[in-house]
């Protein structure tokens, strides 16, 4: 287990400037809670009665109906209905 | 805090912004990343975040005294101190329990009856059992540990200069993408980039980054949930209920699924990090692909194996002494390396088994005049045995990471022989699972570098919608739930 040279990632390879970056983090994010917004919510109303559930909901609440009606919950449900559905069919019976 | 969680995303998303929006103002940043670690640390109990500081504090205290000790001597007896609070700490949380019902106990048994005074065992247990119950380990603790001892250690060789504030050592100790599960990231490696803060004239591989993040969440959410699910996880429960074949099936599983889970963690940790700017090692390289067990140690949790090595192997000798000897250190190493991962006989065999046939790999290849290291120039009909081989070799040694107790262990040991009956579990889907999981290896070191070029290059708002698209489609495919890292335990 001696003598080999431990690999680290090379810090100098290519990529885009802070700026850009955080312009495409900040795309993601609003895309991602768009996309998910529906899903979000309804796991939040599964959370067990207390602070927590009460905060996201009323935090979610607005984006769920945002992500509704935008449409943009479909690809969610979507996936949930196929691809999810025909993986994980032996565990929602 | 989990990564594939709504919080760790509102998490991430202030921490980011607050890092790049704090620039001009590098003490307040440096605080700030303090501050979100802590509280991504807390977020389990404010206790672990207390004992966590107060960890960063002393160790960091005790390597400004061994870097300005006048002797060596002085030196030396300050670090074994050092070493032997942060052992005493972790093995308080980690093995007392250990210790005590699964050594002290079955050792004090025959003892007590022959002297006759068990009914006094039954009482101090009555009484100790109680008082271990209580101890929560917490997350983690095996990983920040080990960066600690190594940094002491690293300053007392001058290896590695001392860090130039008790906040810059803390930052490095508990930078939240690798506190809880890894990598171990070396202080010589971290602690040199939490000194200086990256400022915006650097370029972030948002290409790296978003598809080691994407990649991890779909081998964690989709493949090891799956795995688990379906396959590992009834076969590990019941053993005696399966045949061979689904029992086989099983343990291929959880060789993919251990594989999936722990380096997806790794490939988000080191994600997180590259966005913030900051470098990680990487941590698996195609390990199933490896020709000897010697090789899957060099591509398996590479930032463990190295820790073993660097800090354990060699001090102990490594192979300058005799070949006895150098076994010896070899058992020694992986034993104790089975015993890091957790408290049970089970990784204490698992260790053993590792370090026994390392030894004997040596024999064998010297032997057969093999060189020590398989060569690229193995042809490649030897090479496709040697990888199945070592397949065959660590899924055998998973049964014993895996399995709750020896019993269990040995129930999969005899249903292995037990080829009577359906296959139960075996299903076209486990299949593509399977396969998918073990192809997901390709995505490991640089192979996808020419991808990660590709998509960088692309438009900051293409390549926000790709990643959320491709996101959201891992999310519904993956199970309802988030289930934990198996390397959280550790």
């Amino acid at each position: 287990m001696e003598h080999e040279s431990d690999i680290y990632d090379n810090p100098h390879n290519g990529g885009i400037v802070v700026k850009r970056a955080c312009f495409c983090v900040g795309v993601f994010f609003t895309l991602m809670v768009l996309l998910n917004g529906v899903s979000m919510y309804k796991s939040a109303m599964r959370l067990e009665y207390g602070r927590t559930h009460d905060f996201w909901v009323a935090v979610l609440s607005p984006v769920e109906r945002v992500s509704r009606s935008s449409g943009l919950f479909r690809l969610r449900e979507w996936t949930e209905m196929t691809l999810g559905a025909w993986l994980n069919k032996l565990s929602k019976k | 805090m989990l990564f594939p969680t709504t919080v760790f995303a509102l998490f991430f998303a202030v921490v980011f912004a607050l890092h790049w929006g704090l620039v001009r103002f590098p003490l307040t940043r440096k605080i700030v990343l303090l501050g979100a670690s802590l509280f991504f640390y807390g977020y389990w109990s404010w206790k672990f975040a207390l004992m966590l500081l107060a960890s960063a504090l002393l160790n960091h205290g005790a390597a400004v005294l061994i870097d300005r000790a006048g002797d060596r001597k002085t030196g030396r007896k300050l670090v074994a101190l050092t070493v032997a609070a942060n052992l005493l700490v972790l093995g308080i949380f980690k093995y007392t329990g250990f210790l005590f019902t699964r050594l002290m106990v079955p050792l004090a048994v025959p003892l007590c009856s022959w002297l006759g005074t068990t009914e006094q065992l039954i009482g101090l247990q009555e009484r100790v059992l109680p008082f271990i119950e209580r101890i929560v380990l917490p997350v983690g603790i095996s990983f920040y540990t080990f960066q600690a001892l190594s940094y002491v250690a690293d300053v007392y060789w001058r290896k590695t200069a001392v860090a130039r504030s008790a906040l810059d050592f803390a930052n490095y100790l508990a930078f939240f993408p690798q506190l809880v599960a890894g990598p171990i990231v070396r202080a010589s490696a971290l602690l040199p980039q939490m000194a200086v803060f990256p400022d915006r004239s650097v370029r972030l591989d948002t290409g790296r980054a978003a598809t080691l993040i994407m990649g991890g969440l779909f081998k964690k959410m989709v493949v090891a949930n799956w795995l688990s699910e379906h396959l590992a996880d009834p076969v590990f429960a019941m053993p005696e209920a399966y045949g061979g074949g689904d029992i086989l099936l099983g343990v291929y599983a959880y060789a993919l699924q251990i594989y999936c889970d722990f380096s997806a963690y790794s490939d988000i940790a080191i994600g997180c990090a590259l966005l913030l700017g900051f470098h990680f090692p990487i941590n698996f390289h195609a390990p199933y692909f490896a020709v000897t067990l010697q090789e899957f140690w060099r591509r398996w949790h590479i930032s463990l194996s190295t820790w073993l090595r660097d800090y354990l192997y060699i001090p102990l000798g490594g192979s300058r002494g005799s070949r006895m000897r150098t076994r010896v250190n070899l058992l020694l190493t992986f034993l104790l390396g089975g015993l890091w991962h957790g408290a049970g006989w089970t990784f204490v065999l698992w260790g053993a088994f590792h370090g026994v046939y390392l030894s004997l790999e040596r024999v064998v290849r010297n032997a057969l005049g093999l060189p020590e290291k398989p060569s690229a120039h193995t042809p490649f009909f030897l090479a496709v045995l040697g990888r199945i081989w070592i397949f065959q070799v660590v899924c055998f040694s998973w049964i014993l990471f895996r399995a709750s107790n020896l019993s269990v262990a040995g129930d999969v040991l005899r249903g292995l022989c037990r080829w009577n009956g359906p296959c139960e579990l075996f299903s076209v889907t486990a299949v593509w699972v399977l396969g998918i999981g073990f192809l997901l290896q390709f995505l490991d070191g640089e192979r996808l570098r020419p991808v990660w070029n590709v998509v960088s290059r692309w438009p900051g708002w293409i390549q926000g919608a790709v990643a959320a698209v491709i996101l959201t489609m891992i999310l519904g495919m993956g199970p309802t739930g988030v289930s934990p890292f198996i390397y959280f335990q550790f």
